[in-house]
């Protein structure tokens, strides 16, 4: 597994684990800073509330203590965090008390003033002080607070938040990063997989133990579809060889015939010579129709047929040939279900059936054609054939030792079998049930939801 | 289907000749296909493209197309439905590699009157061709109720047949075989197109399946006369020639 690790922008660009890993963790820090920002806004606006509280009932109680005549400025001496003025007249709003203010708290202050309500020393934004203003005792009465430690505090705050945000990021980055690596191991490590098996190596696999997640899943999935690439390759090639090597011995033929032919010119190896191209060629239509009914279009063309109407057809079709060729046919029909599939290639699969049993059986053999129920199946009285042959016999080009010297070119049975396969039927090999210890019965059986 | 490819050994074919259209681009297979073609009597204009083919077809009157499905530019199905579309008639025979079921459907569906899979012995192409003539097309396909060849009377209807005004008992398969050699015309017939005319089979079984049943049939229609009218034509099919 060469695992190709050189780093790229471009490369990390299009690893997706990364890049979601990234785009999360970059949203993530996005979306605390807008947390800590809503938050600190709202904190303050809840200690600007209960500043004004405050003041607001240090108002009232300093207003009493006027009016009972207690007010004393050593009652209400100037500390850091308030101050408290009585002016017996209200100074002048424009510049007098303006000004006042502004030598009292040292702070300037640029908005127009009213006499009453609070104040910040500069309405433009936040000052160090805030002060209540209002009428008291026919004078003016001021109460200002220090904001300097509620400001400390929203900093000290803020300073925190972003602290432990920039920790949560930073271990957040590097937790997305870490867990998108890895993701980003693992599809790597199924992409060359897949690109090792693009370059032709079957042998290639994810091999991961675990099950855990999806992407194990598709691990384990691209596996099997390579393990069955295999087959399906090696089947191929296999397919072909045969191909060529059953191809050879009519080749050759052809070829001795022509040969002969270039001698002796009167006819009969021209003739001969044509027989054995026909028969090439029909091998080669019965590959081609494997190949295409193995891709399974012909469903397409499949109708409701009744087995007993096409068991009946076929021995209408055949019964005179099995006469003549001095063996004897019998049809079995019973309680036959009507399937769907198409007439033609089921025509074909009992016609297949029917010229093995007439080629490999002896004269007098009685041959029975029978549709019970889902099952459609030809049983003869010949010599059958050895158990262990059943699974063999149906594979492209296989035939039995001693019929390599019959006709044939070992494919009737596998068209058989394809047939039956997109017929979605088993095809089941037995002995003859009515004649024990001989004859072969094979018979095809159709779901009965088909 | 055994046939020489050098001197196209044809069967009875009578008289009457056709004007052709070959489509095919195979130089080897076009030019044996013309030469046959053209020693049966028949005028052929061999063409190797599909866009020419169709230029030809749409201007100039023809008996017959015949069809090659893979030819460069338009292929051959292309072609069929571009005549088929203009409401142009003319039979048309689609010849293919793609010997395959899909394939022969598509192909009639398309508008085509017969389809011939590659490779072909030329007894079967002009066994064909000769039935496609567009006046055997009319005959067989007219909507008639009693057929009438010589001395032998069909009754579609009742299923009947007399020769010489006796009865011959017939199944139904014996029955739609000689009807086919009734309309036959006094053309060949291949086994393949037996096949496909009586028992709607179109694969090759390779058992003498038709050989059997024509046996069957002369037994009855030949035996109890004690004359022929059923001739095999050797590695071409039968013809049958019925007693005036």
């Amino acid at each position: 597994m060469s695992l190709n690790q050189r780093f790229s922008l471009a490369k990390v660009r299009r690893m997706s684990a990364l890049r979601q890993a990234l785009a999360i963790t970059l949203a993530f820090v996005i979306l605390m800073g807008l947390a800590g920002f809503v938050a600190l806004s709202q904190f303050e606006r809840e200690l600007q509330k209960r500043i004004e509280n405050e003041l607001t009932v240090r108002f009232a109680t300093v207003n009493n203590d006027l009016e009972t005549g207690v007010f004393d400025t050593v009652r209400y001496p100037e500390t850091s965090t308030e101050r408290v003025e009585f002016n017996a007249v209200p100074l002048d709003i424009e510049a007098g008390f303006y000004n006042q203010i502004n030598y009292i708290w040292g702070v300037r202050h640029n908005g127009p003033i009213e006499n009453s309500g609070f104040r910040s020393p500069n309405d433009q934004g936040r000052g160090q002080w805030m002060y209540l203003v209002g009428p008291s005792m026919g004078g003016q009465l001021i109460i200002g607070t220090n904001l300097g430690r509620q400001d400390d505090f929203l900093e000290i705050m803020l300073q925190t938040m972003a602290g432990v945000g920039f920790v949560a990021a930073v271990a957040a980055l590097g937790l997305g990063l870490l867990l998108g690596a890895h993701t980003q191991r693992r599809i790597t490590a199924i992409s060359s997989v897949l690109a090792q098996v693009g370059a032709g190596d079957l042998n290639a696999r994810v091999a991961t133990p675990r099950k855990r997640d999806d992407l194990d899943d598709l691990s384990h999935k691209v596996d099997a579809t390579i393990a069955q690439l295999d087959v399906l390759m090696r089947q191929t090639r296999d397919f072909a060889a045969n191909i060529a090597h059953d191809l050879k011995t009519p080749l050759a033929r052809l070829r001795i015939r022509l040969d002969r032919a270039v001698d002796d010119d009167s006819g009969g190896n021209i003739d001969a010579a044509i027989a054995q191209t026909d028969q090439i060629i029909a091998i080669f239509d019965a590959f081609l129709r494997i190949a295409k009914l193995e891709s399974g279009s012909a469903k397409a063309a499949f109708e409701a047929i009744n087995l007993g109407t096409l068991a009946q057809d076929v021995a209408d079709i055949y019964g005179p040939v099995i006469e003549d060729s001095g063996r004897s046919l019998n049809v079995e029909i019973s309680a036959p279900a009507t399937i769907h599939g198409d007439r033609v290639l089921l025509i074909q699969l009992l016609a297949n059936l029917i010229e093995n049993a007439m080629r490999h059986t002896p004269k007098g053999t009685q041959i029975t054609l029978i549709a019970q129920g889902a099952t459609l199946g030809l049983a003869d009285t010949g010599p059958g054939i050895s158990p262990n042959e059943y699974e063999r016999i149906t594979q492209p080009l296989y035939r039995l030792e001693k019929s390599r010297t019959t006709e044939g070119a070992g494919l009737g049975l596998s068209l058989v079998k394809t047939i039956a396969n997109l017929h979605s039927a088993d095809l089941v090999f037995s002995g003859n049930p009515t004649a024990p210890h001989s004859g072969l019965y094979v018979c095809t059986i159709f779901g009965s939801q088909n | 289907m055994t046939n020489t490819t050098t001197d196209h050994k044809v069967g009875a074919n009578t008289g009457w000749h056709m004007k052709i259209l070959l489509l095919e681009d195979d130089t080897e297979i076009g030019a044996w296909t013309r030469d046959g073609l053209t020693q049966a009597g028949h005028v052929v204009d061999w063409l190797q493209s599909g866009r020419d083919a169709l230029i030809a077809a749409t201007t100039q009157d023809y008996d017959l197309l015949i069809l090659d499905r893979m030819v460069p530019e338009l292929d051959g199905l292309s072609v069929l439905r571009a005549i088929r579309a203009a409401k142009d008639t003319t039979p048309v025979l689609l010849l293919t590699a793609l010997g395959d079921v899909d394939d022969r459907v598509e192909g009639l569906q398309a508008g085509a009157d017969d389809y011939l899979p590659k490779p072909f012995a030329f007894s079967e192409l002009d066994a064909r061709v000769a039935a496609l003539g567009r006046r055997n097309v009319d005959v067989a396909q007219a909507a008639v109720t009693r057929l009438v060849a010589g001395d032998v009377h069909l009754d579609l209807l009742k299923q009947s047949c007399t020769r010489q005004g006796q009865t011959i008992e017939l199944n139904a398969k014996e029955f739609r075989l000689l009807e086919a050699f009734v309309r036959s015309n006094g053309r060949v017939l291949t086994r393949t197109m037996l096949l496909e005319k009586v028992w709607d089979l179109n694969f090759d079984p390779t058992t003498s399946v038709v050989e059997t049943h024509v046996s069957r049939l002369r037994g009855k229609i030949e035996k109890p006369f004690g004359d022929t009218v059923i001739r095999t034509m050797r590695g071409a099919g039968y013809v049958f020639e019925p007693t005036v």
